[in-house]
């Protein structure tokens, strides 16, 4: 078993992507990965640190189960001709639920982030600091319509994060991959597929012989750019275009020169109000710098992760040098008026442009793909593909541009793994 | 006397309402507190010769089996179909969509031969979904709650209907109900000159911009019109909107019911937990029936009319957050002679339909993020008709009457609804300023103007927070949620009430589809 890397070190864009709350435990258990787990330090807001409201905890407890049942295995395929069956489970799971709880979801997953917490809580601070790592990898703003359903999943999906981030994660499933050949620094040209299936990968001039290829590139390039249109059946090339991969975040890290201004706040998120985010939202909407960018910060070794909030991937007139440079300043003015007393030693900024170039993800889109209501569960990335098999034998999606589409949950791996070695496809 | 039912609100739906309990042989008394019937369905002659469809202007999901049952033609109900959609445009010749495919290909290639090519495809895809959505408009709300035989049938029904349209179409369907109106347009359409009109019909009556999930759905309502059996057709009511609730209104003095206008209602009387009649304000007279049905807007039934004693707090909180959030306008403007388009002179046929100002897509958004944050669009949207132009009965020969529907003004403006009266003005130039950019001899042949905002639909017509469809028309809020679950056919927590407007199933506009629904479901149940 290969695993090849055009990067020149494996871990992917996990750095980008402080957060590793959404690791899925039955991953952890599966894999037998060596990490240790805690709970992640309390969220601080303009207000105050975060507190969840007591009536937003009910609900989602009361609707966890229902909701980990979607994400925790494999989507069922929907389909004209297919079998009902596969959709009884989810179906029963649902009506499980209660006739109070049942019509209550059904009212607030079409509903917007900013009207169901407002349900749960006066406080703008509290509320925005919910909404913001949920439409992270959306195309929407807290009052876009269905915002509340990636919040729904963010909420029910939070366990304890790994101790030591991204980094000591990405350590231990190289350590779980110990028998496999990890090739780095590769060139990776395209998928070698005939009418047979797929057969193996070229990288520069050699090609790499297997049975089984597995790709966690996004399904897009995956399938448009590494695989010859001949060979991608027309309707599934039509679908797969049509997935929207919008990217709204940058990353910023910055080094710091000492402890300065954070007192005992590890994890901070910027917005006083929903409001901020719409505003940022309004920016990405309209290919423009955010006027004010908003930021999920977390305190890395030595310095400052920030996700950055509002940076449209298709920014009038590109990302250039001038354009880098006014965000650059647009993130350290926020972040200074959110931590006055920072000592700032060096940065370092990746813009969308740079998601896509060094990372891999077409749109700058961390997820490729983003969370909306037709783009989850079996229509992630499109009705045919969720399940992570393609139309082409022998090659599979294990991306979280797939379902389920949680950032650094191991899910969309494992579920296709699983795919491959099932008995029947 | 005692009524076998009082019909609170003499909007089309209820009038529509009372016809029907009426022709079922029903003693039936209509109470309407404005001075005409019709609720904002309504023409008003408020400058000597200028007669103006005040609110609603166009006619299209008018159910005909409801014309046909209250013979409404016969009642003087005409319909003339608009002829086009027409988008001026500042640089240019604008677009102008015509009922003949060659005539719109033509306009449509200025701008992309591909999607010249491929919009007869797209409207005859949409026209296979809006058959499979039309009969959720003529049928009660589904249940999913229910378990009883009938309910589970019509859910049957629906999903068995949704698998015969096929993977493509059903994929198709499902992205139609949750994408925004521009993305699902994206996916056929690359010409932001034809996504940026096309997209308008989603964001109608609603505080969402063209960028926002869940309007695309709304596109389909522009395919399910229906016009004496021509499909897609928008019409103008001949005599304006008002002529379709007087039709209606004839048809249910025909039937036997009595109709009140200057007869406003001060409450609905509640005794042991059942509306047992209504008190009308000022004289405070009593008017007893063992069935009230309210036209009336949800919130102000319950919290207005009934009062929130008489309600259990399940309820209330319910319909407390039933979201009403008016986002749109309407100027009305009397002209001294036609106002030409300088891309476009002339009142030919290209300005008999619809005038769309809708130049982009980020013009649309951007006038509906001004509105977010309290502020109504600087430059708006505005669906412009002329009546005038169809129907020589509203405007003396020679001069018109301009019906301009603008979005976005929001109810909630950052200085508080109240200050809305010293706002009104302003808004008004911003409309008018924003058509002098298009017809430049506009201002000087305005002769009237009357500017309405969601403030003055409130205050004068009973629309709460100004909502023109009594309640947002958003996935929480349809179907088996409207106007909140457990209560979506027409029967309230309250005995002997029932509601038969936009407010219930299907929702607003001028369909009366509520109204009959009401009635076949009031008369089904024995409740008169």
């Amino acid at each position: 078993m290969t695993l090849v890397t055009r990067r020149s070190e494996v871990g992917g864009s996990a750095e980008l992507v402080h957060d590793t709350e959404l690791l899925r435990p039955w991953v952890v258990s599966e894999l037998g990965l060596d990490v240790d787990l805690a709970a992640p330090p309390p969220v601080h807001t303009p207000g105050g640190m975060l507190e969840r409201p007591g009536s937003l905890n009910e609900f989602i407890e009361a609707v966890r189960p229902f909701v980990l049942s979607l994400l925790d295995g494999p989507a069922p395929h929907v389909s004209a001709e297919a079998a009902l069956w596969p959709l009884m489970k989810p179906a029963l799971g649902f009506r499980k639920l209660g006739n109070d709880v049942m019509m209550e979801l059904l009212r607030v997953a079409p509903s917007c982030a900013s009207d169901f917490l407002a349900e749960h809580t006066d406080d703008g601070a509290t509320a925005a600091a919910l909404a913001l790592p949920a439409l992270l990898h959306t195309w929407m703003g807290p009052r876009s319509p269905s915002s509340t359903t990636p919040l729904l999943f963010r909420e029910c999906a939070r366990v304890d994060e790994v101790v030591g981030g991204p980094r000591a994660l990405i350590a231990a499933l190289k350590k779980a991959c110990a028998s496999v050949t990890i090739r780095t620094s590769a060139d990776i040209r395209r998928l070698v597929v005939d009418g047979d299936g797929c057969h193996g990968v070229q990288i520069g001039d050699e090609v790499l012989e297997a049975e089984v290829v597995l790709s966690t590139l996004g399904p897009r390039r995956t399938l448009l750019d590494l695989v010859d249109p001949m060979w991608l059946p027309h309707l599934t090339g039509r679908d797969v275009e049509c997935v929207r991969v919008r990217g709204c975040v940058s990353h910023v890290h910055v080094d710091l020169a000492g402890p300065g201004g954070l007192g005992d706040r590890r994890r901070i998120r910027t917005a006083a109000h929903p409001n901020d985010i719409e505003r940022a939202f309004d920016d990405i909407k309209h290919r423009r710098l955010p006027r004010k960018p908003v930021l999920d910060i977390r305190v890395v070794d030595g310095g400052l992760s920030i996700l950055v909030f509002g940076t449209a991937y298709d920014l009038d007139g590109g990302w250039t040098a001038e354009a880098r440079e006014g965000l650059r300043e647009r993130v350290l003015a926020t972040l200074h008026e959110a931590v006055p007393g920072l000592e700032l030693e060096g940065h370092r900024v990746v813009t969308p442009a740079d998601i896509e170039a060094e990372y891999g993800h077409e749109g700058g889109h961390l997820l490729d793909g983003e969370l909306a209501l037709d783009q989850i569960y079996s229509l992630r990335p499109t009705p045919g593909l969720s399940r992570h098999a393609t139309p082409i034998r022998g090659l599979f999606l294990g991306s979280e541009g797939c379902h389920p589409g949680l950032v650094s949950s191991g899910a969309a791996g494992l579920l296709a793994a699983r795919a491959i070695s099932a008995p029947t496809r | 006397m005692k009524y076998d039912a009082i019909i609170v609100g003499g909007g089309h739906n209820g009038l529509t309402c009372a016809a029907y309990l009426a022709k079922a042989g029903r003693k039936v008394l209509v109470l309407e507190k404005r001075h005409v019937v019709g609720g904002v369905a309504v023409t008003e002659e408020l400058y000597p010769g200028f007669r103006y469809s005040v609110c609603s202007y166009v006619v299209s999901l008018l159910r005909p089996s409801i014309i046909r049952d209250l013979e409404l033609a016969r009642f003087g109900l005409r319909i003339v179909p608009l002829e086009c959609s027409f988008t001026p445009h500042l640089d240019g010749p604008g677009l102008c969509r015509w009922p003949d495919p060659d005539l719109t290909r033509q306009e449509i290639s200025r701008f992309s031969t591909k999607d010249a090519e491929i919009y007869p495809t797209f409207g005859k895809t949409m026209g296979q979904l809006a058959r499979f959505a039309k009969p959720i408009i003529d049928q009660n709300a589904p249940d999913p709650e229910s378990m009883k035989p009938g309910d589970l049938l019509q859910l049957l029904g629906l999903g068995k209907r949704f698998r015969d349209l096929g993977d493509d179409l059903g994929a198709l369907q499902f992205k139609l109900t949750t994408m925004s109106g521009v993305d699902f347009l994206k996916e056929w359409f690359e010409a932001d000159e034809l996504i940026a009109p096309m997209s308008c019909s989603g964001i109608i009556g609603t505080f969402l911009g063209v960028k926002s999930p869940g309007t695309a759905y709304v596109l389909l309502h522009h395919y399910m019109g229906e016009i004496d059996g021509s499909s897609r057709a928008w019409g103008f009511p001949v005599g304006g909107t008002g002529a379709v609730s007087e039709a209606i209104a004839a048809s249910a003095r025909h039937f036997g019911a009595e109709i009140r206008c200057e007869a406003p209602v001060e409450r609905i009387l509640v005794h042991n937990g059942k509306a047992s009649g209504v008190v009308l304000q000022g004289s405070g007279d009593e008017l007893v029936s063992d069935c009230i049905i309210s036209g009336c807007e949800p919130r102000l039934t319950f919290l207005g009319l009934v009062g929130e004693d008489h309600l259990d707090g399940d309820f209330t909180k319910k319909i407390k957050r039933f979201k009403l959030r008016g986002s749109s306008g309407k100027v009305n403007l009397a002209l001294d002679r036609f106002p030409e388009f300088a891309c476009r002179p002339g009142d030919g046929p290209h300005v008999r339909g619809d005038v769309a100002i809708a130049p982009s897509t980020d013009y649309l958004e951007r006038a509906y993020d001004e509105a977010k944050y309290g502020d109504f669009s600087s430059r708006p949207y505005i669906n412009v008709v002329f009546p005038s132009l169809l129907d020589r009965t509203m405007a003396p020969p020679g001069k018109h009457v301009m019906s301009c529907f603008v979005q976005y003004a929001p109810y909630e403006i950052k200085e508080g609804p109240s200050h809305w009266p010293e706002r009104r003005e302003a808004f008004g130039d911003a409309v008018v300023d924003t058509l002098a950019e298009y017809c430049p001899g506009l201002k000087e042949s305005i002769l009237h103007r009357q500017v309405l905002t969601p403030w003055d639909l409130e205050q004068e017509w009973g629309l709460t927070e100004g909502n023109i469809f009594h309640g947002e028309l958003s996935l929480d809020q349809l179907l088996f949620m409207r106007p909140t679950s457990g209560w979506a056919r027409y029967a309230t927590p309250v005995k002997n009430l029932w509601l038969c407007g936009s407010g219930a199933h299907p929702g607003g506009g001028v369909m009366a589809a509520p109204g009959a629904l009401a009635a076949k479901e009031i008369l089904k149940r024995g409740a008169v």
